[in-house]
């Protein structure tokens, strides 16, 4: 406890001098904290734009039809599927889902699509989609309503309440074909998504399709995705090999994949501006121990043990390096806290934002990974760059050190 | 001027503890400046070369309008005159003709959408590395026109094996329906979706037959010796080209989406260089500045002899100088070793990532490059910085009186 | 009585007038069509790029059954459509295939024309599809003719917002038809002419389909010869029959 007061009163003896190295640490802290959330924000961006606006937290189907998503492939029984979920407690809200391949055509054009049937009240609690239609309206409910991407709707060449033919293979293998009327066009975060993706109400998709009262998937989410492969796994037991329960890792692996991996490209990030601060702090706290040269020798001659010295040096670089990073994870936070409302509008990559189903406004994202990476490794390595000036002060010969100039 | 240069140099070592940490901040700046960006612009670079070559081409040769919107229609006459043109293009490495189109394959009951190619496959192999990334089978040869190489996930999804007939139906140039049968000799897996998703491999000659496109070809795609001069080589060919009334796109106007994502990530990587460097200046900054203040008593006697406050800051300058420029020369050497180790033997992630990379079409690697230009840039920058970092400190030696110099400890 | 007789005979006035245009359109199908016929036919296909001709052979069985044989050029010779319904199944004698069109094929050009495969498949619903009535009248080459608007049914999957056809009042067969897009753009319009007598009726021997999007292109069928209500099997219908060309 003495060594603690002791090392916090040694940092304030040469108040410039800590201020100095107290202002990289935290410059550095900020900046790269800022970068950290802003670019965690997109990845997580990129996933919860997925999960949040379509795929949910968990899909059912007929096994193997993630794989392959033929119509034949369906849900016979959804209503034994629905019983299971209902008296599931992590189950929060589900929804039943017609999806297949299918061509939709205007008098003009046409484009292959995937056509995906919903329950717009049910879907309306389970998706955001709704909040990305930018013209029109919603599902209403009403039968051969569409909903569309604008960018769709402007290849077919449609307005709203337009006529649009859907055709896609029915379950009895003939042509199965119905009008849709827009209702509405989305524009969501990504092109491909706005390009490819319809929306209709599952009872004109089911007589289109011929499917009758079967489903093609059970889209829900749950009420701890942390606990997701957890809730699969009972889910698994209860439905039985017939059917596949795949959690949004697995629909989406490769986002996953990217999330790992950017993870662990931030904690070398974190490390280098580390190893860039330590050269400050070596410096710092070498000159620092070689001034008290006289000091440690009169502590060393009174009797203080090696190890004790060591800790105290270090423990003066740690406080340098936490508060430090204290202080600039404040400040961070001070520029994390508006942008995580407005958000980092990067109209000018729109484009490519775009494509990789981001959005072009980023809003940074505030993870327990960002605090730990922040708040342990800059520290850490400000000790790191103690242990030097430390041994050098644990080295110095008593007489000696006295004597010293 | 002689005598301060001397001067200077001695003082930078009587502290040579702080001198050697200081240059070795400035050391570590450069070099992790220099290599961070030559692994950015490494990866960049792989990445682009991996797949212009696995598939798109360095540069295209279309008809005018085929990019906006592709049909056979826009497409134009390979001849010897082309030929010879493009071959007078000094950087142009190889050049293959290629025809793509839309058909439906199918496979006793199951039909599906396709893509078709028609490359020449000798040709093809000097521009892409499509040849290789058969996982089943073998590529296409001349010897066997009605061969075809397939997606593999389109041979999965038809249900098919190496060695089945597969049908190809397609509109021609002229919209008649051609039909031809093929025996399936390969399955590639290129990490491209689409590609493995949808197409149809098959000899020029033969997509020529089918489509009615005797002597012609949608594009040609040619391979560069340099990624980096592509712009001069591009506009070079266009000139060249004119005669014939062709387009010439780079890779970033085929693929508008890629070169735009990568300058993105560009504009990220730009700010962790810059909050590097940030750092450093603090560091710089901070080690002047305390070299300056503990020679403050030495500075008050210089001063009180008769040194000019002038000569003075501009020996300290000069000691500064010196410490970047040591820094900055063993930064720029270290870096060089270190850029031209990982060009020489790039760093693979692990197992897992690089195979589900790799399926998605990237290389999960760390590769370097040795651009002049982010030597010299990143060197300039840290120099600029730790003179900008510099001020401080002696505006405090500009303030400095003789008297209270000797008197302040 | 007398004052409720008037909106009664306005009542029953177009009453008369929806039912007289579904009656011509109806009476002009079926003049066309018949319960079955066998004819052949040129096809012309025209584009600024190149122009070419195909010589086909086909048999109809009312609406709802056709097959379509082509005879030339060599390339295609052979090739073979067959429908079924709303479906569509083409031979192909190169190969010895037989491939259902899917879905995604349906708006693709049948054999390189203007028409799409969803024009032969749609062909027999036009009746079923659309609500009719008589617009005005008009002459077309000469001969007086009803305009008569169609306008799709609320629930009939046809991709066109309105559909306006003219049919001649002396013979019932049509003179031209024009598809408009939900915006009322023309994108494509069908001429007949070269009226003429086969198999003992007189109808219209070309009809050529103009792409009003695309300068300078259009289809232009035109009968060689046309027999009507000739007996034809329904075997003539079946994969046995489409892949019959093997042996011959």
């Amino acid at each position: 406890m003495i060594l603690l007061s002791l090392a916090w009163r040694n940092l304030w003896r040469n108040t410039r001098r800590s201020v100095i190295v107290l202002t990289s640490v935290a410059i550095g802290v900020v900046a790269t904290v800022t970068l950290d959330t802003l670019s965690r924000g997109m990845v997580f961006q990129m996933l919860n734009n997925q999960v949040g606006s379509h795929v949910t937290h968990m899909q059912i189907h007929r096994a193997g039809f993630h794989k392959n998503p033929v119509i034949q492939s369906t849900i016979a029984d959804p209503e034994q599927i629905e019983n299971v979920l209902r008296s599931d407690p992590d189950i929060v809200q589900y929804s039943r889902r017609v999806v297949t391949f299918g061509l939709l055509s205007s008098a003009t054009n046409s484009s292959g699509v995937s056509i995906v049937g919903i329950d717009p009240e049910r879907e309306r609690s389970l998706t955001t989609i709704r909040s990305y239609i930018v013209e029109g309206s919603y599902l209403t409910g009403a039968p051969r309503e569409i909903v569309l991407g604008k960018a769709l709707a402007e290849k077919l060449e449609v307005g709203l309440g337009d006529r649009v033919v859907a055709m896609a293979s029915a379950k009895d293998g003939t042509m199965g074909s119905e009008l849709f009327r827009v209702a509405g066009l989305f524009e969501t975060f990504s092109s491909e998504f706005d390009k490819t993706s319809i929306y209709v109400p599952r009872s004109s998709a089911q007589t289109m399709l011929a499917l009758g009262s079967e489903v093609s998937e059970f889209a829900m989410l749950v009420t701890d995705p942390d606990r997701l492969t957890e809730i699969a796994e009972r889910l698994r037991g209860r439905l039985g090999e017939e059917y596949e329960v795949l959690p949004y890792m697995d629909l989406l692996p490769f986002l996953v994949l990217q999330i790992e991996l950017y993870d662990q490209s931030m904690v070398i990030f974190y490390v280098i501006v580390g190893i860039a601060l330590i050269f400050g702090i070596i410096n710092t706290m070498l000159m620092s121990v070689f001034e008290r040269i006289k000091e440690f020798g009169v502590l060393k001659a009174v009797g203080m043990k090696n190890g004790r010295i060591l800790i105290m040096v270090l423990t003066e670089a740690l406080f340098l390096g936490m508060l430090g990073t204290v202080v600039g994870f404040l400040v961070g936070y001070l520029v994390y806290l508006p942008l995580s409302t407005s958000g980092l509008d990067l109209s000018a990559f729109s484009g490519s934002l775009r494509s990789f189903g981001v959005g072009a406004i980023i809003y940074p994202v505030l993870t327990a990974g960002v605090i730990t990476n922040a708040l342990i490794i800059i520290p850490l390595m400000a000790v790191a760059g103690a242990v030097y000036p430390a041994v050098r002060a644990m080295r110095l010969e008593p007489v000696h050190a006295i004597r010293y100039v | 001027m002689r005598l301060l240069l001397t001067l200077a140099w001695r003082n930078v070592w009587r502290n040579k503890r702080r001198s050697i940490i200081t240059i070795l901040a400035v050391t570590f700046a450069v070099m992790l400046s220099i290599v961070m960006r030559g692994i950015q612009l490494g990866t960049y670079e792989v990445n682009i070369r991996h797949v212009v070559e696995l598939f798109t081409g360095y540069i295209q040769l279309q008809a005018p309008g085929y990019q906006e919107s592709p049909s056979l229609r826009k497409s134009f006459r390979l001849g010897p005159e082309l030929q010879d043109a493009l071959a007078e293009e000094d950087e142009v490495l190889a050049s293959a003709p290629r025809i793509v189109g839309d058909g439906l394959v199918s496979f006793r009951d199951n039909s599906q959408g396709a893509i078709l190619f028609g490359v020449d496959p000798s040709a093809e192999r000097s521009v892409s590395t499509l040849p290789d990334k058969v996982s089943a089978g073998f590529f296409l040869s001349e010897k066997n026109p009605y061969d075809v190489v397939v997606g593999h996930t389109l041979l999965e999804n038809l249900g098919c094996a190496l060695g089945d007939d597969l049908v190809v139906l397609a509109q021609g140039y002229d919209g008649s329906l051609g039909n031809l049968k093929f025996r399936i000799v390969g399955a590639m897996k290129t990490g491209i979706l689409d590609l493995d998703r949808s197409a149809v491999l098959m000899p020029l000659a033969t997509a020529q037959e089918l489509l009615l496109m005797e002597g012609r070809a949608t594009m040609i795609v040619v391979r560069l010796e340099n990624l980096r001069r592509i712009d001069q080589v591009r506009e070079s060919l266009a000139a060249r080209l004119d005669p014939f009334g062709l387009a010439v796109l780079s890779w970033g106007e085929v693929m508008p989406d890629l070169r735009e994502g990568i300058e993105l990530d560009n504009v990220s990587g730009m700010l962790m260089l810059a909050i590097l460097i940030l750092v450093v200046a603090f560091g710089i900054t901070n080690t002047v500045l305390m070299s300056v203040t503990e020679r403050f008593r030495e500075f008050g006697i210089v001063l009180s002899v008769g040194m000019q406050t002038r000569t003075l800051v501009g020996l300290v300058v000069l000691e500064i100088a010196f410490i970047v420029a040591i820094g900055t020369t063993a930064g720029n050497a270290l870096a060089y070793g270190i850029n031209s180790y990982l060009a020489a033997n790039p760093i693979s992630f692990g197992s897992e990532f690089e195979q589900m990379y790799a399926e998605y079409g990237f290389l999960p690697r760390i590769e370097s490059i040795i651009l002049l230009s982010s030597f010299v840039n990143n060197t300039l920058a840290i120099l600029g910085v730790s003179l900008l970092a510099s001020l401080y400190p002696l505006t405090k030696i500009l303030r400095l009186e003789p008297l209270k110099g000797i008197r302040y400890t | 009585m007398k004052r409720r007789s008037i909106p009664l005979l306005l009542f029953s006035f177009s009453l008369l007038n929806a039912q007289s245009a579904y009656e011509i359109v109806k009476r002009s199908e079926d003049l066309v069509r018949g319960e079955s016929s066998r004819g052949s036919f040129r096809m012309t296909v025209v584009t600024p790029e190149y122009s070419r001709t195909i010589i086909m052979d086909s048999w109809w069985k009312g609406t709802d059954k056709a097959l379509i044989e082509i005879k030339s050029p060599p390339r295609e010779a052979g090739n073979k459509t067959l429908k079924v319904g709303n479906e569509l199944w083409m031979y192909l004698r190169n190969t010895e295939t037989t491939i259902k069109v899917p879905p995604s094929m349906m708006m693709q050009s049948w054999n390189g024309s203007d028409f799409t495969n969803d024009d032969l498949v749609r062909e027999s619903s036009m009746a079923d599809d659309y609500t009719m009535e008589i617009a005005g009248e008009d002459t077309v080459g000469g001969a007086p003719t009803w305009i008569i608007d169609l306008s799709p049914r609320p629930t009939a999957p046809v991709v066109w917002g309105r559909i306006r056809h003219w049919v001649r009042k002396s013979d019932y067969l049509p003179a031209r038809t024009e598809y408009f897009d939900e915006k009322g753009t023309l994108v494509r319009t069908m001429l007949y002419s070269d009226f003429r007598r086969f198999g003992g009726r007189v109808l219209p021997g070309k009809w050529r389909m103009l792409d009003n999007l695309e300068e300078g292109e259009y289809t232009e069928l035109e009968y060689l010869s046309l027999d009507f209500d000739v007996n034809i099997s329904d075997r003539m219908f079946s994969f046995r029959e489409l892949e019959r060309g093997r042996r011959q």
